[in-house]
């Protein structure tokens, strides 16, 4: 196949871009056409939110001998980066982006034998959790659904999370990061405590805080890496690299 | 000021000793959704000892966005009889009122349109219904006709003024795109104020998160007044509606009520007497409320400070210019 014909590798996550094309090399050089529009359709199916369309294509593929790091990587995340980008851009809306991750995950679902065969390189792994005495978690689900849809492994320990358990996961999972939201005045101090014990543990990774109440000078304040996540930049890969760049609190359930 | 709400007594000589002119309150009826029908999870902390939520989050009944689509309030939760949802909310607007005497007590609504959904359904079922506007749009409608009937209850009481809160947006703004909420939310909030405004009473209209972009729409839709959240951009909406509208908030923030220096509180306070002096009238509030973890020391000196220089003329500052509690700016 040619340059010209050959499948976009742009958009997808770095880290997994050498894999995907190595397995997915023969199969695409023989049903180069056929690969394209699969892709392509498995991608529109989760920017349209289509859960069904993008389980049964998933399914199509894997029939076709369809490499399942292909399917997840050029098709649904490169899918869930177009939401994130429509999203960033104003053209989505939260809804979309629900309903998108619903369809990403039905897929990813059907893969999941294959890809457990062969697991596909990852950007990282991050830890989740809203930070002890907070219940308030939308903001932090939909941080989680765009990082795994930018191609990180997503450890998410719900909410009400101690220091300690977030230090436990972070080191026990070897963590790139640990991101951790609160929507409550009164529990964003809780933040301070989570950092204390990341650092007393070894852990070298980023601390990236976010929530409605949370500002860059409390972030500086408390020793996070930086101030994530509105719009979901927290899973915007430029954003990733220039780890300390202000950007505005997460949107938040009040 | 949160908490208190068991202090009886207590709370009403707390009103007084802070000098307060309004007290924040809404009721929605006399029987919960949840005894009427399926309901989530509103998502209100309840606070315990060191600001924790301690609250038990509720499981979501409906598994399926279809199942949200199907719903209609009116169907699901029933209306109350007329009459004697009336006689409930004069009651409890005479018996609240007799309770605080000194201050104004309104009437309100929690649950207007959005809120009703997030009661209903949880955010996250809301949202993935709301996918589909359309048929979203017929949800949301229902919710209304429910809040329509307890509006129209509540003008036939005795109140002055009404309190209707809808969290209809994020910290980040709207959830869905503006057009919806114009086409959609704004034309209903006018339809449900009309009923209040067209028995004299006067409309507040409450709201989370920041909706600085809707200001003109609700002032459209027919509100009176607005209480914000530190997230609005408060000086342009005061400069343009400060003479005519009620305001009610400040610049001043409990995040720097609890970690900020006196310098810090002096400044926001002053900020907003500045902003507030052209204004027939201001109510001054702290935007997200002053939580529990706020250190005494600075409730006290943001009080102290506050009263201190609320009055017009500075001249007068101190003075009890009108009978026992002074003209505040």
């Amino acid at each position: 196949m040619g340059r010209a014909g050959s499948l976009r590798f742009n958009d997808a996550p770095p880290g997994t871009r050498l894999a995907a094309a190595r397995a997915g090399s023969d199969w695409r050089r023989r049903r180069s056409v056929g690969a394209k529009e699969l892709l392509e359709q498995i991608k529109e199916a989760v920017i349209n939110g289509k859960r069904k369309d993008s389980a049964a294509l998933c399914q199509q593929g894997l029939a076709q001998n369809a490499p399942a790091a292909d399917m997840l990587n050029l098709g649904l995340l490169e899918g869930m980066q177009e939401v994130g980008r429509r999203f960033r851009a104003g053209e989505f809306y939260i809804p979309e982006v629900l309903v998108a991750a619903r369809a990403m995950n039905a897929g990813l679902e059907v893969l999941k034998p294959e890809l457990a065969k062969n697991p596909p390189k990852k950007l990282g792994r991050v830890v989740l959790g809203t930070v002890m005495g907070d219940l308030h978690d939308i903001g932090k689900n939909l941080v989680g659904i765009m990082l795994t849809g930018s191609g990180f492994d997503v450890v998410d320990l719900g909410i009400d999370v101690s220091p300690a358990k977030f230090s436990e996961a972070a080191v026990s999972n070897k963590a790139c990061a640990v991101a951790m939201s609160a929507l409550l005045t009164t529990t964003m101090v809780n933040m301070k405590d989570v950092i204390g014990e990341l650092r007393k543990s070894g852990f070298k990774g980023k601390v990236i805080i976010g929530g409605a109440p949370v500002t860059q000078e409390f972030a500086d304040k408390v020793g996070a890496t930086r101030l994530a996540w509105t719009r979901c930049t927290c899973a915007s890969r430029r954003d990733w690299r220039t780890p300390n760049t202000a950007t505005t609190p997460l949107s938040s359930v009040t | 000021v949160t908490g208190g709400r068991n202090a009886g007594h207590r709370s009403a000589d707390f009103c007084d000793a802070w000098e307060m002119d309004l007290v924040w309150v809404t009721n929605d009826g006399p029987v919960g959704w949840e005894k009427r029908g399926r309901v989530t999870d509103m998502g209100h902390a309840e606070y315990v000892e060191h600001g924790a939520d301690k609250r038990q989050p509720k499981t979501c009944p409906f598994r399926e966005p279809e199942e949200v689509l199907a719903f209609d309030a009116v169907q699901e939760y029933g209306l109350p009889d007329f009459g004697q949802l009336v006689a409930f909310y004069e009651k409890s607007y005479r018996d609240g009122q007799a309770a605080r005497p000194r201050q104004v007590v309104p009437g309100g609504y929690y649950k207007t349109i959005v809120s009703g959904a997030i009661e209903a359904f949880g955010w996250d079922m809301l949202l993935l219904a709301a996918a589909d506007r359309e048929r979203f749009e017929k949800v949301l409608d229902s919710i209304f006709r429910l809040s329509l009937h307890h509006f129209r209850a509540w003008a036939k009481t005795s109140i002055k003024a009404f309190i209707c809160h809808d969290d209809m947006v994020w910290a980040g703004g709207p959830f869905v795109e503006p057009d919806f909420y114009r086409r959609v939310i704004f034309p209903r909030y006018r339809r449900l104020w009309a009923v209040l405004k067209d028995a004299g009473k006067k409309v507040l209209f409450c709201s989370d998160g920041d909706w600085s972009m809707f200001v003109d729409d609700i002032v459209w839709a027919g509100a009176d007044g607005f209480i914000f959240e530190p997230l609005m951009a408060l000086e342009p909406i005061v400069r343009k509606y400060g003479r005519s509208h009620v305001i009610v908030g400040s610049n001043v923030d409990c995040r720097t009520l609890t970690w900020g220096t006196r310098d810090e509180i002096q400044a926001q306070i002053d900020s907003t007497l500045k902003l507030a002096l052209p204004c027939p009238g201001f109510m001054f509030a702290v935007g997200n409320h002053i939580a529990v973890n706020v250190p005494l020391e600075n409730a006290l000196f943001y009080f102290d400070y506050l009263r201190r220089h609320w009055h017009r003329n500075d001249g007068e500052k101190g003075k009890r210019a009108k009978g026992k509690r002074g003209r505040k700016a």
